[in-house]
């Protein structure tokens, strides 16, 4: 009876050690740890090319729309003492520049970063801008005619749809937050308030995020939904019954924001020289037309606006960034209220 | 000597409180200073709160009571599959609520306009809310039901009808598991926003992770949490009250046949179906949304490293809080000092991102740095989340344990070795109990995964979120059918194990 005891508590003691040593610890050679918000289909593949050219394991970390709480940049900020990322590769801006504000970034300028215009670059050297998605009304065809499409932002706090009609991801989080501060930028704090108080207002459907947008509008529970492109294109190549229109594309129209993404060096990176070597990668022309093709990002930036087709926000990345706090303040106010 | 006894049985407790309440400790001269009165908006989203959390939980006892005692005095009160009714409780709630957004998406192929009425707003949100919570109440009254005294009630039928005897009787000896269970309930729906959220439905934890966003500053998420924790104090002062007041068992080996009237058992037959239903129809949706035997193998294909990983992370997070959770329940046994109960069972109310972010703030600036580019790393704090949970089972079972039969065995055993092992033989249920709850838990964790997870690991619910997001709902549904069918088969096992070594007879009554 006690032999047959200790023979389940010395198995028992080696599940245990086996499960330990499976939890593993510390970093091998030979690895670069990246912290992306980029689509996890997407990245993945950008890891797989740099993997076979550099024989470098990428260690990823990735983020998700539904993660309200932190996203990556609260988990940079929390290890600041001790890093353990080595590139942040946003799919945004506005959180890169919050982490240079905050002096967790490293200067680094990629030699592959030369053909990127001086504006997507930080003036201290330490994030580099590539790409663009644009913000895009998705239009469900069988709920409205070519007519009645939308053509400008405000057609979403004016009387020309029902709020019913309407979806917008939580303007708090993520993507839309940034374009809450483009709007910010663009039409001064007064206005922009108005603005986003009359879409409140109007009863536009608010909901958990770009996806959730672009799936309402695909299934026709709304006839518009306010998102990015990447996430229309993957409703239209789905053969959802959908369009993309890019808002104020007229003349006197401001545009559509762009957003860029960006990638940056965390300050005290464990591993600096595959850091280096994952930055001259991921700005490389070659990756970035990769993934316009692949349908992330709508432009190059090293190609002139013009040839995109698509009018973008005449806004400095800086600019916007300086009116985040308000713009999220008041977001706060505005959405997150009993109803 | 005794003095010393009492001292090691007091120190027992601290390792458990320093874990649950470490990483809001490191932080609370900030948080203290950042402490404001809630404004009126704020004040508008905890009643929202409130309101949500308190239906639900009353829908849920209600139902889950009247479905408990469908099983109990029905046919299936003798079958060890009577717990059919948890197989969908690990799926991640967020992925169970999207699967009766789903199931309005699958209608629409056979009515297209039903798309119209989309699914949004309180009754929406309340609805699946009280599905996804059903399980848990259910299982907590049918532990109650199945633990009443049977020749008191056998007693009572002769001189009263069955609904009354239900009423006067019954009612009254399972009220604090109840109670418990109202309040497990309300605290779950309260700290919990995702569900909500996707129901455009806004509730306090949605302005406070949106604070949190914005300042970066987990001590201004934990000031802002305060509100939180104060509303739910009352709610666990009902649970630690029930807890104390759990008496030993009195099982009987008669079965009494019931006849209720024709309304109340309706009621019944329709709180069983609806239970049927929280399994039945998500199973169904994923499948069919999954489009497709082929679409089903390529996700198996494509999230069984995740699978790995997640299990060892849940296995690790269980072993962690059952470890430390074990002399923290022989204390609290026998402890009636409400403000301690209330200390350790307080980590409940506090959402687990934050104390998630608690946690790394803690160890990247110590010595043990090295673990946030491990495993322990993510199974340390869904241990520390869901530990308070797990002392609740654990002393629940202290409490029915038949303390004469081990004083009696005690009489023939010399050796402390000896001892120990008959104790923990008899806790074992509750062990086990205890261990899977917090398996389950952490297998379907999310928020503290996110935050905590190393490098080149991922778990099957990130796994799920990122396709989601990236519009993948085939492969997503069937992510969801794996799960649930591996997370069916580890339900199995413990179950085919308990029924080896207890034998059919504990199957009635367990």
């Amino acid at each position: 009876m006690k032999m047959k005891q200790m023979k389940k508590w010395i198995l028992l003691n080696i599940g245990m050690i086996l499960m330990l040593s499976m939890a593993g610890c510390g970093k091998k050679q030979d690895e670069v740890v990246v912290y992306t918000a980029v689509d996890q289909v997407y990245a993945d593949e950008i890891f797989e090319m740099f993997e076979e050219e550099t024989g470098i394991t990428v260690k990823a970390v990735y983020d998700t729309e539904s993660n309200k709480t932190t996203g990556l940049t609260n988990r940079i900020i929390a290890e600041a003492e001790k890093p353990v990322c080595d590139v942040f590769w946003n799919n945004e801006f506005i959180q890169t520049i919050d982490l240079e504000k905050k002096g967790m970034l490293q200067a680094y300028v990629s030699a592959e970063a030369d053909t990127i215009p001086e504006y997507y670059k930080a003036a201290d050297g330490t994030w580099t801008a590539m790409g663009g998605r644009a913000r895009v009304f998705l239009v469900n065809t069988d709920l409205l005619t070519e007519q009645e499409y939308p053509d400008s932002i405000y057609d979403f706090a004016n009387d020309k749809y029902e709020g019913s009609q309407l979806a917008i991801a939580y303007p708090m989080f993520g993507t839309t937050r940034t374009m809450a501060a483009a709007i910010y930028a663009q039409l001064g704090e007064a206005q922009a308030r108005e603005y986003f108080q009359s879409i409140a207002d109007k009863g536009v459907q608010v909901v958990d995020g770009n996806s959730v947008t672009k799936d309402m509008a695909a299934t026709g529970q709304v006839a518009i939904g306010f998102t990015d492109t990447d996430d229309a294109k993957e409703a239209i190549e789905d053969g959802a019954p959908v369009v993309m229109v890019f808002p104020d594309q007229d003349e006197e129209g401001m545009g559509t924001l762009m957003t860029p993404s960006t990638a940056a060096i965390i300050k005290g990176a464990p591993d600096q020289k595959n850091a280096e070597a994952f930055m001259d990668f991921v700005l490389s022309e070659k990756v970035e037309r990769k993934l316009v093709d692949m349908g992330f990002f709508d432009v190059s930036c090293r190609d002139a606006v013009s040839d995109s087709g698509i009018k973008g926000m005449n806004l400095n990345l800086e600019d916007i960034y300086e009116y985040l706090d308000i713009a999220s303040k008041d977001m706060e106010t505005i959405f997150s209220r009993a109803q | 000597m005794r003095d010393c006894k009492r001292f090691f049985k007091g120190m027992s407790i601290v390792p458990y409180i320093i874990m649950v309440w470490l990483p809001l400790f490191f932080s609370w001269r900030e948080t203290v200073e950042q402490i404001r009165l809630p404004d009126a908006r704020q004040i508008g989203l905890l009643l929202n709160s409130v309101k949500l959390g308190g239906l639900a939980a009353l829908l849920t006892c209600v139902l889950g009571g009247l479905a408990a005692n469908y099983i109990h005095k029905g046919w299936l009160s003798d079958r060890w599959y009577r717990y059919f009714f948890v197989l969908l409780m690990p799926v991640p709630y967020y992925i169970y609520a999207l699967s009766w957004m789903y199931l309005i998406r699958v209608l629409s192929f056979i009515r297209p306009g039903i798309l119209k009425y989309s699914a949004q707003g309180f009754g929406a949100c309340l609805f699946v809310e009280t599905m996804t919570y059903l399980p848990i109440t259910t299982l907590l009254i049918l532990s109650a039901l199945e633990m009443c005294n049977r020749q008191s009630e056998e007693m009572a039928m002769v001189y009263q009808k069955s609904s009354k005897v239900l009423w006067k009787n019954i009612l009254p000896e399972i009220l604090p598991y109840i109670v418990a269970a109202f309040a497990a309930v309300f605290i779950l729906s309260v700290t919990d926003f995702s569900v909500p959220s996707m129901f455009q439905y806004n509730t306090y934890v949605l302005d406070l992770y949106s604070a949190y966003g914005r300042t970066g500053s987990s001590a201004n998420a934990y000031a802002m949490s305060f509100p939180l924790l104060i509303l739910l104090l009352l709610p666990l002062a009902f649970v630690q009250q029930a807890i104390r007041k759990l008496n030993k068992p009195q099982r009987s080996e008669s079965f009494v046949k019931c006849k209720y009237p024709v309304w109340l058992q309706g009621i019944m037959n329709v709180s069983f179906g609806l239970l049927v239903c929280q399994v039945l129809l998500p199973v169904i949706t994923f499948t069919i949304t999954s489009e497709g035997m082929q679409n089903i193998w390529k996700s198996f294909d494509m999230i069984y490293e995740q699978a790995g990983v997640t299990l060892i992370i849940a296995s690790l997070a269980a072993l962690i809080a059952v470890l430390c959770v074990i002399p923290a329940a022989v204390f609290l046994t026998n402890c009636e000092n409400g403000l301690i109960w209330m200390i350790m069972l307080g980590g409940m109310a506090i959402p687990g991102s934050l104390q998630a972010m608690g946690l790394l703030n803690v160890v990247n600036g110590s010595w043990a740095h090295w673990l946030s580019t491990s495993l322990l790393m993510p199974a340390l704090g869904c241990a520390i989340h869901y530990m308070p949970i797990a002392l609740i089972i654990l002393v629940s079972t202290m409490k029915r344990i038949d303390r004469k039969s081990i004083e009696l065995a005690v009489l023939y055993e010399q050796n402390q070795y000896e001892k120990t092992l008959l104790e923990l033989g008899m806790l074992l249920p509750g062990i086990l109990s205890s261990f899977l709850l917090v398996f389950f838990l952490s297998f379907g964790e999310e928020g503290i995964m996110l935050v905590l997870m190393p490098p080149g690991a991922e778990t099957v619910s990130v796994k799920i979120y990122n396709y989601l997001h990236y519009g993948a709902s085939e492969y997503v549904s069937g992510f969801c059918l794996w799960v649930t069918l591996f997370l069916f088969l580890l339900e199995v096992i413990p179950v085919c194990f308990i029924r080896k070594r207890y034998g059919g007879h504990h199957a009635k009554s367990d």
